[in-house]
């Protein structure tokens, strides 16, 4: 009996290890397949580099993004979108020009999980998005323009209902010196884990 | 579940040792058409099988199948999104896969049913190696504004399968039609989800047998 309780501790530890679910676009080395699985990947181009959030191995899986709603003064506040980036083919982490990355919306300030789900299929105009980067010197973020689009937005029904699933596009570009082209993201975040 | 051994004895006595009908070595041709039962995406093959049963004894029921699945192209749809605002966001693609296969195998063959004209019905039952391969294309996909959510991909895997036939044989011994069932290869696709299952194939074919001469 006791043996078959060991058996059990190792298929759930196998099983609830995290993975890596990088699963390569033949067209666009270096990138991830448009997914909406709640992989937690999201890849991108930096000037023709390609850019992935990181592994932190089998124990932590990839590094998950923050959804959060930012308060401002203005009339509207700021949905922010952002995750942890490093170069996907090859370079050394510690020569990386950029560590994060952030998308951001202007949303009403009582914008709340209906909201959110209602942004599901939703192309955001030319320019109403706007994208960050953040360089190694983290007084120095870089900003500019960004395109959107949050391909699909729903609750995680199958794996784990407290969730949502969140897939889409972006791209954008800071100045005419630094482009973010044939960006995508897959990630399950916790309904719990959001301010808004 | 256990098997009593003098049961298990029974069911090997009977498999070995039923007379089969053709004691005559012979090599078969057949071919006919073949439907998938474990996808909703309709693969269909046109397959090319070749038997072949060696020795000359009449106590042997033993026989080697190779099965060769020419491709109909299955079809399904895909979406791809775009960011470029000037292009419709989304689009409809049709997806182009073609699933070749390849099975070889052993088995042996039991006779059910002779009559006197000499027709004869048969049960055959295989067991062996069948490789799947699966090439996936988007029709009309402009792959530098769009991309395409969950998208399928190229498989190349296999593993063992069982499989079993009906076969009636008509009274000349040379012809046959042969109903043919094979189960998918007991395997997992991968990781990475796909639209579509390894193909598990319900042929029907009408075949030709060879025989040799028995040496003297």
């Amino acid at each position: 009996m006791k043996r078959y309780q060991f058996l059990f501790i190792i298929l759930v530890f196998f099983a609830s290890c995290g993975k890596r679910n990088f699963f390569p676009d033949q067209d666009d080395p270096g990138l991830s397949l448009l997914t909406a699985h709640g992989f937690n990947i999201a890849s991108n181009y930096i000037n023709g580099q390609p850019y992935v959030n990181p592994f932190g191995g089998i124990l932590r899986g990839n590094y998950l993004p923050l959804l959060q709603k930012v308060a401002s003064t203005d009339i509207l506040d700021t949905l922010s979108l952002s995750w942890p980036i490093e170069p996907n083919d090859g370079t050394s982490i510690p020569n990386s020009k950029y560590y994060f990355i952030s998308l951001l919306l202007p949303v009403s300030k009582s914008f709340n999980k209906q909201d959110f789900l209602s942004f599901n299929g939703q192309r955001f105009a030319s320019g109403s998005a706007r994208i960050y980067l953040q360089t190694n010197n983290f007084n120095n973020r870089l900003r500019g323009k960004g395109n959107l689009y949050f391909v699909e937005i729903k609750p995680d029904d199958l794996i784990n209902p407290n969730s949502y699933i969140i897939s889409g596009l972006f791209d954008g570009n800071i100045g005419d010196s630094i482009l973010v082209t044939k960006g995508r993201f897959d990630f399950r975040i916790a309904i719990n884990s959001l301010n808004f | 579940m256990r098997i009593k051994t003098p049961a298990l004895f029974n069911v090997l006595f009977f498999i070995f040792l039923t007379p089969n009908l053709s004691a005559q070595s012979y090599i078969s041709m057949a071919s006919g058409v073949s439907g998938d039962m474990n996808n909703t995406i309709s693969f269909y093959h046109v397959p090319l099988s070749v038997q072949w049963k060696p020795g000359n004894n009449p106590r042997s029921p033993i026989f080697f199948q190779l099965n060769y699945y020419i491709p109909f192209t299955g079809r399904s749809t895909g979406n791809a999104y775009t960011l470029n605002s000037s292009l419709p966001e989304k689009q409809t693609l049709q997806e182009n896969i073609r699933a070749s296969m390849f099975t070889v195998s052993t088995g042996f063959a039991i006779l059910i049913y002779t009559n006197e004209k000499n027709n004869s019905f048969q049960l055959n039952l295989l067991m062996g190696l069948c490789a799947q391969n699966f090439k996936v294309s988007y029709k009309n996909y402009d792959k530098a504004n769009y991309e395409v959510l969950n998208p399928d991909i190229n498989l190349n895997a296999g593993g063992f399968v069982l499989s079993g036939a009906a076969v009636y044989n008509f009274n000349n011994r040379k012809m046959f039609l042969m109903l043919q069932f094979q189960t998918p290869p007991i395997q997992t696709t991968g990781d990475y989800p796909l639209s579509y299952k390894f193909i598990a194939p319900l042929q029907f074919t009408y075949g030709y047998k060879l025989f040799f001469k028995k040496k003297k």
